[in-house]
């Protein structure tokens, strides 16, 4: 399948007559890698969230793996870390291994329990973001960033086509980082997982991404090295004057 | 000590009392970890009410009362979703309802020989020898519902959101879980009574998870203080003629004091 993501017309408000988001067409195809970034507040968060069927759109269409997402049920090729996933309540009394093998629930079905191969698939994915040693801690216990990489194990154990990470590196020290952006290349290009990544950290992006999404005034503009349109252009449309400020970064 | 078991009575109410030890930790460390502790209150207040139409209608309690609880947390779900903004008030509405229909009831019931304040904070003395078959075959029922739908449970706890993502049915699963929690409780009022219940469900857990290294060590241990609570509670209560369930609830409040007491210790330690 080629195209794994297709928004049509969308348009979207909370309320009725705010719109955030206003007639947008955005596809992605199988295998990209993609970046969304914009202004705080723009409706980064908030597209994902309608890609993904938490929220409903005012007006138009998304479909997901082709399937239209009010009926989608193909649950385990999503992968969505979602922002702040680490703001859940600490006292929670659940373990990295616990939290991790959630994720893979519905693949091994009602009522069974988890089996041998799971856990090692819960340890391969552990290992990936160097987290292996810690399993049989309290995710409460870790700290913000230990917990950030939990959450993308939890992201990856079941073996998605697609990974939406709503800034995932927040939190995350600059080596760590590193580490990141090196293991999303690898599970883009080795794997052929298709990546949606928002973050504020365009001059990284912009290098590793194969086209970014610039959300911004109720708009959405790609672009990337095969683009008409200069980015300063974009970034100018996007950011208004705060845009040189963004450059520093 | 081993006499008190000669007693039919006894017996029946020590089984009882072990099942609802398994039953009201297993139901609430879901019901803590979710945050929604005022569901347990609120259908007990309406299970009073199927109480008193039992006793009047001259019929077993424990049926009417399932029927009503059941009634009450299918309506709290149809609400929530009306009011999805203010998901207590859902409960809020309901438990008026129970308390101002089991006034009524009760008032109009007074002339029956009616043992409310048994049914309020438990009496060993009451469960009956058809109570007991029914606590055996709901009880061993929830019991095995909540563990084939454990993992379920537990992810829909922990986030809820996520747990929708990855294709766990959240929908079908709160509905059952809501209908377990009503059952939970008609088939505990005998022994902890229908004002103890919530807290039985709770302070188990409450101690449970000073402690718990895992998830599963928590349930484990919720259900360890509860069924202590309760059969030191049975007994003393037997011994000293006391409410059950005050006793039982006193006995899991002592339980939490004493874990927080070894928890601070260990800390001044360290
Ligand atoms: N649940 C909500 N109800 C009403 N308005 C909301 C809600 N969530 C977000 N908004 C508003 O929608 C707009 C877009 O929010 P969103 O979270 O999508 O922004 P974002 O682009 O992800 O920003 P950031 O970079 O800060 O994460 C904001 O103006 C926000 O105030
Ligand atoms: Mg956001």
């Amino acid at each position: 399948m080629n195209n794994i993501l297709e928004i049509k017309n969308l348009s979207f408000a909370y309320d009725n007559n705010n719109l955030i988001l206003d007639n947008i067409n955005f596809t992605i195809n199988s295998g990209e890698y993609v970046g969304i970034v914009g202004p705080n507040g723009a409706g980064k968060s908030t597209l994902i969230k309608i890609i993904l069927g938490l929220l409903k759109p005012t007006k138009g269409e998304v479909k997901l793996l082709g399937q239209n997402i009010e009926s989608f049920n193909n649950w385990s090729k999503i992968g969505y870390v979602a922002q702040k996933a680490a703001s859940f309540n600490s006292s929670f009394p659940a373990t990295v291994e616990e939290v991790v093998s959630a994720n893979l629930y519905p693949k091994i079905g009602l009522f069974k329990r988890i089996k041998k191969k799971h856990m090692e698939k819960v340890y391969e994915v552990l290992k990936v973001v160097q987290m292996e040693k810690y399993g049989k801690r309290l995710i409460g216990n870790l700290s913000g960033g230990q917990q950030q990489r939990v959450f993308i194990a939890r992201a990856l154990v079941s073996s998605p086509e697609i990974i939406f990470l709503d800034e995932p590196t927040v939190g995350i020290d600059i080596h760590s980082q590193e580490n990141f952006y090196n293991l999303l290349e690898e599970l883009n290009s080795k794997m052929n997982i298709t990546i949606v990544m928002i973050t504020h950290d365009i001059g990284m992006i912009t290098k590793k991404a194969n086209s970014v999404a610039y959300v911004g005034g109720k708009k959405l503009i790609v672009h990337n090295a095969n683009s008409d349109i200069p980015l300063s252009h974009v970034l100018r449309e996007i950011y208004g004057d705060e845009m040189h400020l963004l450059h520093h970064l | 000590m081993f006499e008190i078991l000669q007693f039919g009575f006894m017996q029946r109410a020590i089984i009882a009392g072990i099942i609802i030890g398994i039953l009201c930790p297993l139901i609430g460390i879901f019901i803590v970890l979710r945050r929604m502790s005022l569901i347990g209150d609120g259908l007990s207040h309406v299970a009073l009410s199927g109480v008193a139409t039992g006793m009047i209608l001259n019929v077993s309690p424990l049926a009417t009362t399932l029927i009503f609880s059941i009634t009450a947390a299918l309506a709290i779900e149809k609400l929530r979703k009306t009011y999805n903004k203010y998901a207590e008030l859902s409960i809020s509405i309901i438990m008026s309802c129970g308390i101002g229909l089991a006034v009524i009831l009760v008032s109009l019931a007074k002339s029956i020989n009616f043992d409310l304040f048994g049914y309020l904070f438990g009496n060993i003395t009451t469960v009956l020898p058809s109570d007991l078959w029914i606590i055996l075959g709901l009880g061993i029922f929830v019991v095995i519902s909540i563990f084939l739908l454990y993992k379920e449970l537990f992810y829909l706890a922990f986030d809820e959101e996520a747990a929708r993502l990855s294709g766990v049915p959240i929908k079908a699963i709160n509905l059952f879980f809501i209908i377990l929690i009503a059952i939970t409780i008609t088939l505990s009022m005998r022994i902890v009574g229908i004002l103890l219940v919530s807290s039985l469900m709770i302070l188990p857990v409450a101690a449970s998870l000073q402690i718990a290294n895992s998830f599963k060590q928590a349930t484990f241990l919720s259900i360890l203080f509860a069924e202590i609570s309760v059969i030191l509670g049975i007994i003393i209560s037997y011994y000293f003629e006391l409410a059950s369930g005050g006793t039982i609830v006193l006995i899991s409040v002592l339980i939490l004091i004493l874990v927080l007491l070894i928890k601070a210790k260990k800390e001044v330690k360290i």
